[in-house]
This record gives C-alpha cells, sequence and structure tokens, in this order.
C-alpha cells in the first residue's frame, strides 16, 4: 500500500510532540508500506521559516517531500488576533484569515495533495490545528485518517474545526481521554475509529530492566561498589551513570526533556523547583532540550542541551524522577518512555492525558499547586522502594498498551478499512512526477 | 506529622494523591486559596467579621445605613420665581402709553382730590410698598437657601462615595487580616519543621561523632590508653589520617602523590609530634591503595585536561571534581 503522511514539519532533529509521533509511525510502518511524507520546509513552529531545502529528501528510509511556505507567521500580530477571534463573534471568514496567519501556509502542499491524492491508498494527517490538515482533509475525506492530537485548548472551539473531525474516514485517538474529550466536542461520523497512540521502544542498550537503580545519595563512584556488593557486578555503565557522569550530576536528579517553553509549563516548573530546593536543597533539575526562555542561574538547575536519542535514554535512565509540566498534552511521548525505562513521573495535573498515564500505570504523581508538587518530589525522591515499585508498574503498563506491533496492528485495521484508491491516472502522473523529479535533480 | 508509610507491593497512586493532600492539608490547616480568598471578599462584612472584637457598632452602624435619597433638581416642570415688583406712590397714577400715557398721568393727578373724597389711598400705597420690600427680601433669602442645598447635596453625595471606599477599605483589610493570619500559620509551620531538620541534624551529628569516637578507640586499643592526657592532639591527628585513606578506597579526585607523600613532606608539617605505630602503618596501607588507585585509573582511562571545560553544563561550584579522573565519554558532549 502506498500511505502519505501529511504533517506541518518534518525531520530528525524536530522536537514537536505530534512531530516525532509522525515519525515514529512513518518509520515503521515504511518497513511494511511505500511511505510518503508531505511536509513544509519548516524547521521552526513560531516563525515557519522555510529551511529545510524544497523538494524530494529521504530520512531513516521515508521518503519525505517538502513545499515551501508561502508565508511566515508575524506572531505578535497572530497573537492579537487570536486574542480577538477567541473572545469575539466573527464569522467563518475571519478564521479563514486566523488560520492563514497562524500557517503553516503552504499551497503548493494542497495544490500537490489535490493532483496526486489518488496515488495514494490512504491520507494519514497529524495534528488537526494546522492549515495544511484542516484544508488537505477536503481533499479525499473518504480516505483520510485524523490523528488530531487534540487537547482542550480555545482554538478548537473555532468553527472551522468542525469539518475536520466530521469528514475525515478515519480517526486514531491517542488516548481514552483525548477520544472522550473529542465525542463530547463534536459530531464524529469518521467509519473506523480507533485508540491508538504510539509505540514505546527502548533501544536494546537499555533493555537491562533489573540493574539496580543508583541510589539517590550515592556518588557514581560509589555505585560501583554498592553494585558490586549486591552481587549484580554491572559495569560502571549501567543505569544512568554515564549520563550522571559526564554531566556531573550527583544526588537526586529532576528531569524535563523537550522543548523548554513556558507553554510548555516550564516557567512554572521552574519557580516550583526553587521553591523545592530552597526547602529541601537536595536535587537537581536538569533540563533536556531546545532552549526557547532564559534559564535562571541556579547551582540546582542545569540544561543540558539537545541530546542524542541513546544519550536521551541515558538521561531518562539516570533521573531519580521525569517532570511532565505541561498542562496540555495529547500524549507525552517523555511521560510513556520514561515510564517504559522505569523511572516514575512526576506531572502537571492539569493535563488530564498524563494524570491518566499515572492513575492507570501507578507509575507516577501529578501535581496540581506548588505544595503538592514539592510533597510529591520529596515522597519520591525519598523513597526508594516507591520508586522500585512505580518504576516496575510503568514498565508493565507500557509493555502492556504500547508496544509497537499492536500500534501497527490498529493503524493496518484502519487503512484496510478505507475504500482502494482509483488509480486510473496514475501511470501518467507518476511519470510526470519523476520526470519532474528527475529535471529538479539535473 | 506522620511521614508516609507506603508498601511497595501495592502502590495506588490516587490512594498516594489522597494522602498527599490530606498531608499538606493537615500541615497548613485551614488555607484558602487566591480564588477563595477573592470569593470571601465578595462576601457581606457581617460573615467575616465579629463585631466584638472590632467596634461594637461598626456592624450595625453600616447595616442601618438607608441609602440617600436624590435631591430633586428645579427641573422643567417647576415654575420660576417671579420677579419682585416695585412699587412706590407713583405707581398708581403712572400708564405706559408713552406720550398720552404723560398726558393720563396728569389728568390722574388733577383728579386726585376727587378720588381722596370716596377713599384714601395712602395706607394701601404703604402696604403695597411695603410688601414688595418683602417679596424682594424673600427672594433673596430663597436663592441663598437654594445654593445651600446644593452645597449639602454635592457633600451628600461626596459622603455617600466615602462610604463605599470606606466599607472597601475594611473589607481589603479583613481580607489582608485573612491572608496575613493564613501565611503567619504557613511559616509557623515551616519554622517548627526547619527547627525539626535543625534538632534531627544536630542529634545526627552528636551521633555520628560518638561512632566515630568508639571507632577510633576500639581501633587505637592499648596503645591509645597508653597516652598521657597530654598527647590527645597526636591521636586527633591520628584519627584523621585514619580516615583520609579509607576515602581513597576508590580513585578520588585527589591524585595518590597527594595523598601519599604531599602532607608529610610539606612545611607545615615540619614541627609536628612523630606519629604512632599504628598511624604510621594505616599511613602506609593508605600510600599502597593510592597505588593501586592511579594504577586502575591509568589503565582504565588517560588522563584528559579538556574534559572539564567539554561539558556543556556548567559544574557548581559543589560538584566540581578534578578533570584528571574525568570519564572518557566527557570528550563526547563536544559533539551535541
Amino acid at each position: 500500500m502506498k500511505i502519505a503522511f501529511i504533517v506541518q514539519r518534518y525531520g530528525a532533529e524536530i522536537l514537536g510532540g505530534s512531530e516525532y509521533h509522525c515519525r515514529l509511525i512513518a518509520e515503521r510502518l515504511a518497513g511494511k508500506h511505500h511511505v510518503e511524507v508531505l511536509t513544509t520546509c519548516a524547521q521552526d513552529y513560531i516563525s515557519w521559516k522555510n529551511e529545510y531545502p524544497e523538494g524530494e529528501d529521504r530520512i531513516r528510509g521515508v521518503t519525505v517531500r517538502r513545499f515551501a511556505s508561502d508565508q511566515t507567521r508575524d506572531l505578535a500580530s497572530f497573537n492579537e488576533y487570536s486574542d480577538w477571534i477567541f473572545h469575539n463573534d466573527h464569522s467563518p471568514a475571519d478564521e479563514e484569515k486566523w488560520l492563514r496567519m497562524q500557517g503553516p501556509w503552504c499551497p503548493k502542499l494542497l495544490s500537490y495533495l489535490e493532483h496526486n491524492h489518488r496515488n495514494y491508498d490512504a491520507l494519514i494527517f497529524f495534528t488537526y490545528l494546522y492549515a495544511p490538515t484542516v484544508l488537505g482533509v477536503r481533499i479525499a475525506p473518504e480516505r483520510s485518517i485524523l490523528v488530531p492530537t487534540a487537547h482542550d485548548e480555545p482554538a478548537i472551539r473555532l468553527g472551522l474545526y468542525r469539518d475536520v473531525f466530521n469528514r475525515p474516514a478515519g480517526i486514531a485517538y491517542n488516548t481514552h481521554v483525548e477520544r472522550g474529550f473529542l465525542k463530547r466536542l463534536f459530531a464524529i461520523n469518521a467509519n473506523a475509529e480507533e485508540t491508538v497512540g504510539c509505540g514505546v521502544e527502548l533501544p536494546p542498550s537499555h533493555l537491562h530492566e533489573q540493574a539496580p537503580r543508583l541510589d539517590v545519595g550515592d556518588t557514581p563512584q560509589s555505585e560501583e561498589t554498592s553494585a558490586d556488593k549486591a552481587g549484580f557486578g554491572l559495569p560502571l555503565s549501567s543505569r544512568g551513570a554515564v549520563f550522571r557522569r559526564r554531566h556531573r550530576l550527583y544526588g537526586p536528579i529532576v528531569l524535563y526533556g523537550g522543548r523548554i517553553d513556558p507553554g510548555k509549563g516550564c516557567e512554572e516548573l521552574l519557580d516550583y523547583f526553587n521553591s523545592y530546593a530552597d526547602s529541601y536543597g537536595d536535587a537537581s533539575l536538569v533540563l533536556m532540550g531546545l532552549k526557547l526562555m532564559p534559564i535562571p542561574e541556579s547551582s540546582h538547575i542545569r540544561f543540558a542541551g539537545m541530546l542524542s536519542e541513546t544519550e536521551r535514554f541515558e538521561a531518562l535512565e539516570a533521573a531519580t524522577v521525569v517532570v511532565v509540566p505541561s498542562p496540555f498534552e495529547s500524549l507525552s511521548l517523555l511521560a510513556l518512555e520514561s515510564l517504559a525505562i522505569g523511572t516514575p513521573v512526576l506531572a502537571n495535573a492539569r493535563s488530564e492525558v498524563v494524570v491518566d498515564h499515572c492513575q492507570r500505570s501507578n507509575g507516577g504523581l501529578y501535581y496540581a499547586n506548588r505544595g503538592e508538587f514539592q510533597e510529591c518530589l520529596r515522597l519520591l525522591v525519598n523513597n526508594d522502594d516507591l520508586r522500585a515499585e512505580m518504576g516496575r508498574q510503568g514498565r508493565a503498563y507500557v509493555r502492556t498498551n504500547y508496544r509497537w506491533d499492536a500500534i501497527l496492528g490498529k493503524y493496518d485495521r484502519l487503512i484496510s478499512g478505507l475504500p482502494p484508491a482509483r488509480k486510473n491516472n496514475r501511470p501518467r502522473r507518476t511519470s510526470r512526477t519523476s520526470r519532474q523529479g528527475r529535471n529538479k535533480k539535473s | 506529622m506522620a511521614e508516609f508509610n507506603i508498601q511497595s507491593d501495592s502502590v495506588d497512586v490516587t490512594k498516594i494523591m489522597g494522602e498527599i493532600r490530606q498531608r499538606i492539608r493537615e500541615k497548613r490547616g485551614t488555607d484558602y486559596t487566591e480564588q477563595q480568598i477573592h470569593e470571601l471578599a465578595n462576601v457581606k462584612l457581617e460573615q467575616f467579621l465579629d463585631p466584638r472584637q472590632v467596634r461594637s457598632d461598626l456592624v450595625e452602624h453600616y447595616r442601618n445605613l438607608d441609602p440617600l435619597d436624590p435631591i430633586p433638581d428645579s427641573g422643567p416642570g417647576t415654575d420660576p420665581i417671579p420677579e419682585a415688583v416695585k412699587f412706590d406712590k407713583e405707581t398708581i397714577y403712572v400708564s405706559s402709553r408713552g406720550l398720552m400715557g404723560t398726558l393720563i398721568r396728569l389728568i390722574r393727578r388733577l383728579l386726585n382730590p376727587i378720588l381722596r373724597l370716596f377713599f384714601n389711598p395712602d395706607p394701601i400705597i404703604f402696604a403695597m410698598s411695603r410688601q414688595a420690600e418683602i417679596n424682594i427680601k424673600t427672594l433673596e433669602l430663597l436663592r441663598r437657601q437654594t445654593e445651600q442645598m446644593e452645597q449639602i447635596g454635592k457633600k451628600f453625595a461626596a459622603r455617600e462615595a466615602l462610604d463605599t471606599l470606606n466599607y472597601e477599605v475594611l473589607n481589603n483589610l479583613v481580607v489582608e487580616m485573612t491572608r496575613l493570619a493564613v501565611d503567619m500559620k504557613n511559616h509557623k509551620m515551616q519554622v517548627e519543621s526547619v527547627a525539626g531538620r535543625l534538632d534531627f541534624d544536630e542529634r545526627r551529628a552528636k551521633a555520628l561523632e560518638t561512632v566515630v569516637q568508639n571507632r577510633s578507640s576500639a581501633q587505637d586499643g592499648p596503645s591509645n590508653t597508653a597516652e598521657t592526657p597530654g598527647t590527645a592532639p597526636a591521636s586527633n591527628r591520628s584519627r584523621r589520617r585514619r580516615r583520609r585513606p579509607r576515602r581513597r578506597v576508590v580513585p578520588s579526585t585527589q591524585t595518590p602523590e597527594t595523598t601519599a607523600s604531599g602532607r608529610s613532606a610539606s612545611p607545615q608539617n615540619a614541627g609536628k609530634k612523630p606519629e604512632t605505630a599504628d598511624s604510621q602503618s594505616l599511613r602506609a596501607q593508605a600510600i599502597t591503595d593510592s597505588a593501586k588507585a592511579k594504577a586502575a585509573s591509568t589503565s582504565r582511562e588517560p588522563a584528559e585536561p579538556r574534559a572539564a571545560e567539554s561539558s556543556p553544563v556548567t559544574p557548581s561550584s559543589q560538584n566540581v571534581v578534578d578533570p584528571g579522573v574525568a570519564p572518557p565519554e566527557a570528550r563526547d558532549t563536544d559533539d551535541q
């Protein structure tokens, strides 16, 4: 089967949740199907500036077709307009204008899709929010599957999204919470609906589940002796010691990974963590990912920067607690990866999805205010047995619900439920496309 | 405050969260969120205030305050005040018909004696002129009173606004008092907690000191007991030296050379008392251990002078270790 993924950004270095999710699914499905990704040349979701070269590319076994955006986003005027549109009566034309201002505004992508959609057996749209999905779903709704990655935010209540959820033939929700929320908000007429999510699989080097956790009070030097005493005889590289040594971290680690952005709850996290450190002062907050806000100078707070996949998993292993401060999450791969690796999660209670993960897995706690943050963190940091048990339960939860074979099976079911593509004009278009491709290359 | 007692084989997150929230409630007492405080600010004053404590008749006073009736304007429906009319003894003879009027007045004057035959107009003229004067005075008085009333009205309006302001100020004061009371309670709890921790730390320090003393006395055995009271500093020094090699069991941040010979060869130690046999044997043991540690670290990893600066995070002052023992992975961070 030939499958097209339509997503606002795509690339190995892109950190966005839904984009990363899309990449994981595309790469996995590429093993069984002919997968193409249709996306923009943007790397930055704030400006949508064309940074990748336009045209065909290949990333980890997946063909990527990039189309240049016609305009960049003026964030100040967009925010102002958003504020107006969310609080005032407005017309559909106003919403179209808002959509265009939000971006990425990429008519070439839509035009390509309009001319070539028959070549694909399924069109899988990621994220309901952006113009490629809103306008792309209208082109061939009978062969479209939407992965909404939705959460409760003001934009979802705009009228233009009614069509986005009514039209596609299939919807792949990330969680039961998301499914319930969207069902309450929209009249969904999809032929096939599934709660799918995303698979989580650890690299083989991180599958030593029985390895003892580094005691939070121990330094890396003392870990070797404690492991030896326990009879495991594991090398120093086990359970995040490498990350600790590399970043010179001692004592408990509270880890956050992703965009370091006020919108992701990082401001609140820094504030709460500072008050925790002032009161108890026995942990370091390590921030890994893309820095989009200033980080205060403090001996308790470390910025680890962008890490490779291997080092990211090492960081998750090394962490005493992984904190998920974002109040808006539709799946939270950070939480799932942390649970998969056996590190308990401390989540923002306003994020229903992550709270649901915590409650279903019994692998994490959640905070609604400063006091709860401090108490939860203190409890997790000081209680090794509790952490170990939560880690065990978290691993079991991910193994049961987020295995890749189950996830891919659900996608296959959704795709096979779609009507087959009408490929009467495919040879002509294919040859033209290939000719264009050849011309571009030459 | 009781600590958590969580059994590791039955972790239930919902239950733990319930316990945490209960614990926070107990710790803080009756705490108010910002929203609750604002809700309280909108509640009527008497629900907040205890009248006996603030002012005996304050609530009653506010309760009895009736809103003032608005002062009616002299709107378009009310008639204008008529002008005062002048009246003197000539007024009854005048005419308003110009030249003809002068003639008429002359005729009236001529016929005045005949008029007086019928009645005396002088008392009427006198009464009327006096009435005119009274009218003028009354009008003046009325004007003044109107002005006074207007001023009083303005004062009443200002007073009404002031009353609202007073009420608001008082309400805010009560809210702030409540907030301060809550804060004070929290601070009190925090001070108690810190005091508890301090107490615990002190006890722990004492216990550790006792352990160290016991251990040293047990290890020193007869050599220590044989010492005279005057040799106490020497025994303390030997205790310190005994502890040092224990820290060097794992390759440490100090180089073995410094550990083994640096201190004894230093000029500061030149004038010190001779060591006991026990401490000398321990020192020899330390030299051996350090040499082993050095050999182990050299065989496992080469010295990396760039390791400290290659780390993407700045190590805090308390976490800085010797770059010489940095792991080989530290170099990789340049690639991030």
